[in-house]
């Protein structure tokens, strides 16, 4: 039982390093910094398939691995995807916890994620101006939290039926 | 999605929709300058009115600003996430900073009237 866990997290580990690799080498942004976050769809199916502590590991490898593959590892890319995912998953386990849908977790992370992004932004490069862009990725953190969501519930429809999936 | 969230995904849009209004400054084309920073220091004040590329050293290399028709954009950057180029053109109107992280710049809009 032990290996199996071991054997899934390592694969949505992997699942969600590449796809943040393909996301930001293949599609990049589709507005200012914004992104579709690809890779908070397994963070999703992790946390709704495994559990939150699992949740957090896959989020922790995917910022660390991730940024080492593309050698950006402790520069202010790093930074800022870290705090980024760090509010993010606060947000998801927030979110788990008050047995919220998916969808709208999902929503409510693209957010926590981009608002992660921009206040490590202001906070490194001492841009206060940088919160004017807020509002612009809350609108569309709305859009790409929907999408992933949505891909991340009919994944979660797809897997073994008695895993946890709400 | 239960309906309550919806209501809830509905307030943030209105507010991000509130927040922009109220943040945006109103600026004017003809007082409008385009203020360059360095690693958190003005370097430079570009009137948008003046058509001309701009280049500067970076971190990374070497960051350029093109200014056209009162509008301006990040062009021909040394940066390996060319975020900065992905804005794309901005004006007065959009008030959207251009930030390369990997050079250390960011090109805002101030308003010297004010």
């Amino acid at each position: 039982m032990k290996t199996k866990h071991f054997v899934y997290l390592t694969l949505l580990s992997a699942m969600a390093i590449t796809l943040n690799i393909m996301e930001s080498i293949l599609i990049g942004p589709i507005f200012m910094s914004l992104r579709i976050g690809l890779a908070n769809i397994i963070a999703l199916i992790t946390l709704f398939m495994l559990g939150p502590k699992d949740m957090i590991i896959v989020n922790i490898m995917r910022v660390f691995i991730g940024n080492l593959l593309r050698g950006l590892i402790f520069g202010s890319t790093f930074w800022i995807s870290l705090a980024g995912v760090t509010l993010s998953s606060i947000i998801l386990l927030i979110c788990y916890r008050l047995r919220s849908s998916i969808v709208f977790t999902s929503i409510l992370s693209s957010i926590g994620h981009s608002v992660g992004q921009v206040l490590m932004v202001m906070f490194i490069y001492n841009q206060a101006g940088m919160a004017i862009t807020l509002p612009y990725l809350l609108i569309f953190s709305i859009p790409t939290g929907i999408l992933t969501g949505f891909v991340a519930k009919a994944a979660l429809s797809r897997v073994h039926a008695n895993l946890k999936v709400r | 999605m239960k309906k309550k969230e919806i209501i809830i995904v509905v307030i943030i849009a209105l507010c991000a929709i509130g927040i922009y209004m109220f943040m945006k400054p109103d600026v004017k084309q003809e007082s409008a300058k385009i203020i360059v920073t360095y690693n958190d220091k003005a370097i430079d004040v570009i009137d948008p009115n003046v058509d001309g590329i701009y280049e500067y050293k970076g971190n990374y290399g070497t960051f350029h600003v093109e200014v056209q028709d009162g509008r301006w954009h990040a062009v021909d950057v040394d940066c390996p996430t060319q975020e900065c180029v992905h804005v794309g053109w901005v004006g007065v109107d959009d008030y959207l900073p251009i930030i390369c992280l990997p050079n250390g710049f960011a090109v805002v809009l101030e308003d010297i009237d004010q």
